[in-house]
């Protein structure tokens, strides 16, 4: 199969993927830059090989019938090659790997994020389009804001100044209302 | 980034949606999809051994970002106070909006690409990548960042590489069988829904002089029935049965009708502080009146013609 086109999903030619600057595709006529990059070539792994294990060999803990390749760095038990899970350098088994979450669930892992930053500054802001809802998102924002200060940010994101800015807008809302309470109990008082 | 010791690096191109935003970062060893829904991001690491290809398609592309909104709304703002206050100033703002469009519609049209990445197991459009000066710098950046990991070809892979299998297999097999996506570029909702904003343009400019005209209440019909099929084109693309780019006019027309009755509101609140009236003003039964009326018109039209567009665009 040669590289589809990006709107019509057709093959492009092999004449056209040739050329230096952009292929055009044959049926649609959109003018692609295609880059192929070596990893296309490589061999394909086949699945994972084990070998039976002979008598006296040591044997995988979970598969007694295969050969051991190596014992898991974390409790020792013997592991074939199709157990054998490597990270960091280390060689672990599949039960310690998926155990130990709270060493392995790092950021090679990781593929979401809640934004608590994010969520506290809409909390705060968008009620202020109607602006009796502030007296409950107020509170809301401002416990979302200090609540999750310490979580982790974005992967990508460096500053906390969402959560700065949440706090000091639901402060200033706050203050709003109980400025806006105590004018209208005193002027009700005189 | 304190927490991890990753550093990243934001490659160029980025995708900032009103919901949704989308960017690129490099890593020391993989590319890095961000994908962020305000209260959430997701992550999807592309490890630059096992890239296989990165394929760059100029096509047409109607994105409404966060950056064109607000320069639309800038725009609106600024045509209602000179309509106002500085009728002289009035054309020359008429002026910079027409070139403003024009030269958004030329970037739309001519400027604007896809990108999809492939790896052994996946096909992934990277949708930060739309236009195609921001696509020619990420490009370069990662064929450098990928040549220090797999090295460069010595000889022509493009004699050879329709006997390799590119991306995932089950994308292979269906090339194999017709090439062809499932979802189709309209149905008969997606042709309500332009039938309808088409009218609703023609209606608009028509005159309105009495506030309860028929013509207003087919006007406000229109704009349920717009809700309505836009509505049934987020269901039809979500059950695979029609292509995004209806759903994404759907969006825009929708952004488009709320950002105008807005903008009326807004306006006739003005034009009462304006006139002196301290008294609370009620909202006129009418709608679209004034300067918001051809405003409305020309954009309806111009929206209602870029789906005709999409709905005979070439599969």
């Amino acid at each position: 199969m040669s590289v589809p086109c990006n709107r019509c999903d057709r093959p492009l030619p092999k004449w056209e993927l040739g050329a230096q600057h952009a292929a055009t595709c044959p049926e649609c006529g959109a003018a692609s830059i295609v880059r192929v990059f070596p990893a296309l070539f490589y061999a394909p792994r086949g699945p994972v090989a084990t070998e039976a294990a002979a008598a006296g060999e040591a044997a995988c803990f979970d598969h007694p019938g295969k050969r051991a390749v190596a014992a898991c760095s974390r409790c020792g038990r013997f592991v074939c090659q199709l157990c054998s899970v490597e990270f960091k350098g280390a060689v672990w088994c599949p039960s310690c790997f998926t155990a130990g979450e709270y060493q392995a669930k790092t950021v090679e892992f990781e593929n979401s994020r809640t934004l608590y930053d994010s969520t506290a500054l809409i909390v705060a802001v968008a009620p202020l389009l109607a602006w009796p809802f502030t007296a409950i998102s107020a509170p809301i924002a401002l416990f979302v804001a200090l609540r999750y200060w310490n979580r982790p940010l974005s992967l990508v994101r460096r500053w906390r100044w969402r959560s700065v800015l949440a706090a000091a807008i639901a402060l200033c809302e706050i203050g709003g209302w109980i400025w806006g309470i105590a004018y209208l109990v005193l002027k009700a008082r005189r | 980034m304190a927490d991890t010791g990753q550093v990243y690096r934001k490659l160029p191109g980025r995708r900032r949606g009103v919901i949704f935003s989308a960017s690129l970062w490099t890593g020391a060893d993989h590319l890095l999809s961000v994908k962020s829904a305000r209260f959430q991001e997701q992550y999807k690491r592309f490890y630059f051994r096992d890239i296989q290809a990165i394929v760059i398609t100029r096509v047409p592309r109607l994105v409404v970002s966060t950056p064109v909104l607000a320069v639309a709304v800038a725009l609106l703002i600024a045509l209602s106070i000179m309509h106002l206050r500085l009728p002289a100033l009035n054309d020359w703002v008429w002026l910079l909006t027409a070139a403003l469009t024009a030269g958004w519609i030329y970037v739309a049209a001519a400027q604007s690409c896809t990108c999809r990445l492939y790896t052994a197991v996946s096909r992934e459009d990277l949708p930060s990548i739309y236009r195609m000066w921001t696509a020619r710098k990420a490009l370069a950046e990662l064929e450098r960042r990928i040549a220090q990991v797999q090295g460069i070809f010595t000889e022509d892979w493009a004699e050879t590489v329709d006997m390799r299998a590119l991306g995932p297999a089950e994308l292979a097999s269906r090339h194999a069988t017709d090439g062809r996506t499932a979802a189709v570029a309209r149905t008969w909702v997606s042709d309500i829904f332009l039938a309808s904003l088409f009218a609703d343009a023609v209606i608009a400019m028509l005159p309105m002089r009495s506030p309860m005209s028929w013509l207003a209440n087919v006007s406000v019909a229109l704009t349920v029935v717009q809700i309505a099929s836009a509505i049934g084109i987020f269901v039809q693309k979500y059950r695979g049965i029609l292509r995004i780019g209806m759903q994404r006019l759907a969006i825009a027309a929708l952004l488009f009708i709320g950002g105008i009755t807005y903008a009326q509101m807004i306006g006739d609140a003005m034009n009462a502080a304006l006139a002196g009236r301290r008294r609370p003003v009620a909202v006129p039964a009418r709608l679209r009146t004034g300067i918001v009326r051809p405003i409305y018109s020309g954009g309806a039209a111009l929206l209602a013609i870029a789906g005709f567009v999409l709905s005979f665009k070439p599969e």
